[in-house]
């Protein structure tokens, strides 16, 4: 045998071998793929038979879960497996407050009662009863716990019974025969029957009545009232019964029948002698409150939450004018209120809502048509569980005060506007007056000065006297009016009493010289030499009371007296006593003194009668001091007044620099005035006494006048009028400064001397006012203020001398002018050296000497700014009071000046 | 019979005498499919008792002797193919143990119409099991190879003793010991 035969059967069978095994791996393919596809068609029928399952389960679940009645499977260890809804509840139900867990409860449960082999149990909770029963499936591990709520189902015999026993009324049930069925406790006790309920049953009741009916008030109605029942068989409830102890029973009797046919009585007795009791106490309260309430001068409502009215009382009644059958069930706001009102009332009631008491005044209409003002005092009302049930109103008509309330408003403002009024119109007169009375002076003044003839001038001098005082009784009424209004401020300044004292009695001397009459004073040493406060009104009290005592007296003197009263810790107070030995006055004059225009009574004729304005206002400004005024009067004999004023206590450097009166003639000349002042009159006046100082004066009639003059031409200060036509002092002043930015000094003119007025204009831009009628010495203060001061260094040094004096005296001869300067120059450089000198050696003597020397020569070369000076350093001072700073200052201050003076003087020669 | 018994015999003749000699017993054994066997395959009994008696007519080996050396030599084979079957099992008596109620339930899930022997294991002690040999073949032989061949696969050193049920050799049980324990 060949190998390749070999090899070729060998090949041939694994090819066999090959197509062998391919054709089984086909056949078992295709087999598996059978089977595949009946396994998958299993599969389905095993899917449609689960679902079919699932859905019976569920349907079974929800068949326990339905179940109204309990029911629960337990293990054998008494754990909880399944439990529907209700057994749930059950479970929480049982145990309810009693802090058991109720998985715990049927463990208990189980334990207590399958495990003992018992068949079922009853359980009840209130008033639900259940009844269980269980089967185990020992080789299934679980017990099934069926419950079943058998409450209705339990006889109603037992539950009768039960319940009767336990009820705190007595409770006795006969049969038709009388027989006792049952009796509780209570009856027993009620009527204190010698048995126990249990020996009472089965017998005969008949003769109860009868043992009974002592117990009772009417012991026969009793018996009466028991047979009729049980005859009648007709039910009777809440019968009241007497007893003798007191007691209050009440009874019901129940008759039962059973399919129509009387099967007996069922008799209930409570004892309601407490609830009796308290009836009647509350019974009695109520009536009172209602009687308090009815009978009350307050009108009361009570409405429900719907605002309906459920109670007025007989004074609402009478107020609102209605009875109070139309008043009941009716809408309060409905019934009485207007529109705006019933807006009020619902923001009232929604308060009462939120529980908010409250008290207003609402205006209704009653019956009659008329309206009223009530005060109502309104509060929430609630009912026993704290539920808003209404509000409650208490009303009180004030329509009366309201009325009274109006018109005393009505008053206050018409008389607020009267005060206003004549507080206006006395300003406005004052000021119409001043006006005129300001030309009048200014002019009579002028006019003195240039008049020589003696006759004119007494004439004059009578104007200007009773113009002055026409002034004064303008300023008076000023006065008052600022004082009225408050509007009078007092000054504290340093001043000497002394002063003031002798300036007041100086004023009046001649007054008291013409009636011959003595006018003396006395200042007590002891009163301080500068005191603080007000010089001029003290002087015008003191001025006012002098007056009036030279008036009232013919015979006799006047004597003032100033003395110290008191004195404590800084303060002195100050006593002036004016005594006069006049016709004096009657007391009750004497009360109404002070009163405004206390003079106006006519029955006394007084020969030089004012309009009786001083007294009071010297009463208010004593009083504005914090002093007092006092009045001893004997008719006849004479009149003291009393003025003690507290001041305090002050020193030298209180003292304001008063202002120099005297002026040179050439301090102001070179200096520009603009005068704007509507007036014609005070337009001269003003110019008149500007111009007597040397000063060129422009006039303009009107502010906006001024401010087209201050466009073109410049001055150093402006006076300016504040009530004008066209432009008002104010405004003019608000251009100048913001329009024609001009800081030029404005000083206001005005006869509107109030309080606030000064604000007014500082406000509005000026810088300083002056009060008409002005005095030149005002005129000369204010131009010192604005004009030189502010010049001082600049145009005013630079007028270091003037020749003008010299020139005068010696009648305009230059070449003597000019002689005197040398001699002066020669002078002056000498006591230059001299004084410097003296300094040094602190030779006060010597350099009072040499200042002595030069004054006149300084003088009549008009070197003004040395003047001062050298006036102070020629005052002898004794030795112990120099002060040499002081000294050295003033030499130096000499010595400047004068070499800068010297250098221009030099110039002339 | 499986085709794995078949081809398994066929490798061994090859690998033991030469491709001539299976060659020579395929032809003398006048197979019906010449001797192309498929291990996937199902063949009759009768073809291996006419492989069997082939070569014991070219070797002159007793067929006692043949048919135990298969037995060892189908072990190795087996073990090869369907070690998955022997997971987790670590020593001989085990696996021999569980013949029947593991590995021929796999064998029957893969072969649904396959009839192999039955095995019934007993465990005496620890280290002995009673194996009880069940078949119509009556082939104890092999499996007698097989349980050698299992013994050397788990390098245990197995002693085997032989008791005949019954006269035909369809029923025969092995006390197997497992010496290199003792």
């Amino acid at each position: 045998m060949s190998e390749i035969e070999l090899l070729k059967r060998t090949l041939e069978r694994e090819r066999e071998a090959r197509k062998a095994a391919e054709k089984t791996l086909e056949e078992k393919s295709l087999e598996i793929f059978r089977i595949n596809g009946e396994l998958r068609e299993l599969n389905l029928v095993l899917e449609k038979m689960v679902n079919v399952k699932k859905q019976e389960s569920s349907e079974l679940t929800m068949l326990t879960e339905q179940n109204p009645d309990p029911i629960i499977r337990v293990d054998l260890e008494g754990n909880i497996l399944f439990c529907n809804p209700q057994a749930e509840t059950l479970t929480e139900l049982f145990y309810k407050g009693v802090k058991y867990d109720a998985a715990d409860f049927w463990k208990y449960f189980i334990e207590k009662n399958i495990h003992a082999n018992s068949q079922s149990l009853e359980l009840s909770h209130g008033a639900k009863v259940f009844h269980f029963t269980w089967k185990s499936f020992q080789n299934l591990g679980y017990v099934n716990i069926y419950g079943k709520d058998i409450t209705e189902t339990l006889t109603s015999s037992h539950r009768l019974k039960f319940l009767i026993e336990n009820l705190q009324e007595g409770v006795l049930v006969e049969d038709e025969h009388r027989d006792i069925l049952l009796v509780n406790d209570a009856f027993v006790n009620l009527f204190g029957i010698p048995m126990l309920t249990h020996e009472m049953i089965g017998q005969n009741c008949s003769g109860y009545a009868d043992i009974s009916k002592m117990l009772f008030k009417a012991p026969d109605e009793f018996v009466v009232g028991i047979t009729s029942i049980i005859r009648d068989r007709t039910l009777i409830l809440n019968e009241e019964l007497e007893l003798e102890d007191g007691r209050v029973f009440e009874r019901d009797a129940i008759p039962i029948f059973v399919e129509k046919s009387f099967r007996g009585l069922m008799w209930k007795y409570r004892d309601i002698t407490l609830r009796k009791s308290k009836e009647r106490i509350l019974q009695f309260s109520e009536e009172k409150y209602r009687n308090i309430i009815r009978n009350m001068n307050l009108g009361l409502i009570e409405v429900d939450v719907k605002e309906t009215i459920l109670y007025a009382n007989q004074s609402f009644c009478e107020m609102s004018g209605y009875g109070l059958d139309e008043i009941l069930g009716k809408n309060p706001t409905q019934l009485f209120l207007t529109k705006e009102m019933a807006h009020l009332m619902y923001q009232k009631n929604i308060a009462r809502q939120q529980g908010i008491s409250e008290v207003y005044e609402i205006q209704a209409r009653i019956k009659n048509g008329e309206m009223r003002w009530w005060l109502v005092s309104g509060a929430p009302l609630y009912d026993d569980n704290g539920m808003l049930k209404g509000s409650i109103g208490i009303h009180l008509d004030i329509t009366k005060q309201k009325e009274l309330e109006r018109n005393l408003t009505i008053a206050r403002q018409e008389a607020l506007a009267s005060v206003k009024a004549k507080e206006t119109f006395l300003t406005n007169m004052s000021h119409e007056l001043r006006t005129p009375l300001n030309g009048i002076i200014g002019l009579v003044r002028d006019l003195k000065r240039s008049v020589s003839d003696v006759k004119s001038l007494n004439q004059l001098e009578s104007i200007h006297s009773a113009a002055d005082h026409l002034s004064s009784i303008l300023n008076d009424i000023l006065d008052l009016t600022k004082i009225d209004s408050g509007k009078l401020q007092l000054e504290t300044i340093g001043f000497s009493i002394d002063e003031v004292v002798k300036r007041s009695v100086e004023v009046n001397q001649h007054k008291a010289l013409e009636k011959g009459l003595d006018l003396n004073f006395r200042i007590d040493s002891e009163v301080e030499k500068i005191l603080i406060g007000d010089p001029l009104r003290v002087k015008q009290i003191l001025i006012n009371l002098i007056g009036n005592a030279i008036k009232f007296t013919n015979n006799g003197y006047i004597s003032v007296r100033c003395f110290v009263k008191q004195t404590i810790a800084a303060k002195q107070w100050i006593t002036f006593e004016i005594e006069d030995t006049g016709i004096g006055m009657e007391k009750d004059f004497v009360n109404e003194l002070f009163e405004k225009f206390s003079q106006a009574d006519s029955s006394i004729n007084r020969p030089n009668g004012g309009i009786g304005l001083g007294l009071n206002i010297s009463k208010q400004l004593v009083e504005m001091m914090q002093g007092t005024i006092q009045v001893e009067s004997v008719i006849e004999r004479g009149t003291t007044f009393s003025v003690s004023i507290p001041f305090r206590i002050g020193s030298q450097a209180d003292i304001p620099v008063l202002v120099d009166p005297s002026s040179s003639d050439q301090e102001f000349e070179g200096i520009t005035v603009l005068v704007v002042e509507d007036n014609k009159l005070n337009q001269e006046v003003a110019r008149i006494s500007l111009e007597h100082l040397k000063v060129k004066v422009d006039v303009v009639s009107h502010g906006l006048a001024a401010v087209e003059k201050l466009e073109h031409v410049s001055y150093d200060i402006i006076f300016m009028d504040l009530q004008m036509p066209v432009l008002n002092g104010y405004d003019a002043t608000w251009k100048i400064r913001n329009e024609l930015k001009l800081i030029t000094p404005i000083v206001a003119l005005t006869a509107n001397a109030l309080k606030g007025e000064r604000e007014k204009c500082l406000e509005a831009g000026m810088d300083d006012f002056i009060s008409k009628p002005f005095e030149d010495v005002d005129l000369i203060r204010v131009l010192r203020k604005h004009v030189l001061d502010k010049k001082s260094g600049s145009e005013i040094m630079r007028q270091y001398y003037d020749l003008s004096r010299l020139m005068k005296l010696s009648g305009g001869d230059i070449a003597f002018v000019k002689k005197m300067v040398g001699l002066f120059i020669k002078q002056a450089e000498l006591t230059i050296g001299e004084i410097n000198a003296a300094l040094v050696e602190q030779n006060i003597d010597a350099i009072q000497k040499l200042a002595h020397k030069i004054k006149p020569a300084i003088e009549n070369m008009g070197v003004l700014s040395l003047g001062a000076v050298v006036k102070d350093l020629e005052r002898p001072v004794p030795i112990e009071e120099i002060d040499w700073s002081d000294v050295k200052n003033k030499v130096d201050y000499f010595t400047q000046r004068l070499t800068e003076a010297l250098k221009e003087l030099h110039k002339e020669i | 019979m499986k085709g794995i018994i078949f081809t398994e015999f066929l490798e061994m003749v090859e690998s033991k005498w030469g491709l001539i000699s299976a060659d020579a017993i395929i032809n003398h054994a006048d197979l019906p499919n010449k001797g192309s066997y498929t291990a996937v395959g199902t063949y009759p009994h009768g073809e291996m008792v006419r492989l069997v008696v082939a070569l014991h007519e070219q070797t002159q080996i007793p067929v006692a002797d043949l048919l135990k050396v298969f037995g060892e030599y189908l072990f190795g084979a087996l073990s090869k193919n369907y070690s998955y079957m022997m997971d987790g099992v670590s020593d001989s008596l085990t696996l021999l143990h569980h013949i029947e109620d593991v590995i021929h339930v796999e064998v029957k899930k893969l072969y649904p119409d396959s009839n192999p022997p039955m095995f019934d294991g007993e465990r005496l002690d620890e280290h002995t099991l009673k194996l009880n040999y069940k078949s119509h073949r009556s082939m104890a032989d092999v499996a007698e190879g097989l349980i050698k061949g299992c013994g050397k696969f788990y390098k245990d050193d197995l002693h085997i003793e032989r008791i005949e049920s019954n006269s035909d050799g369809t029923e025969v049980s092995f006390i197997i010991k497992r010496m290199n324990y003792e």
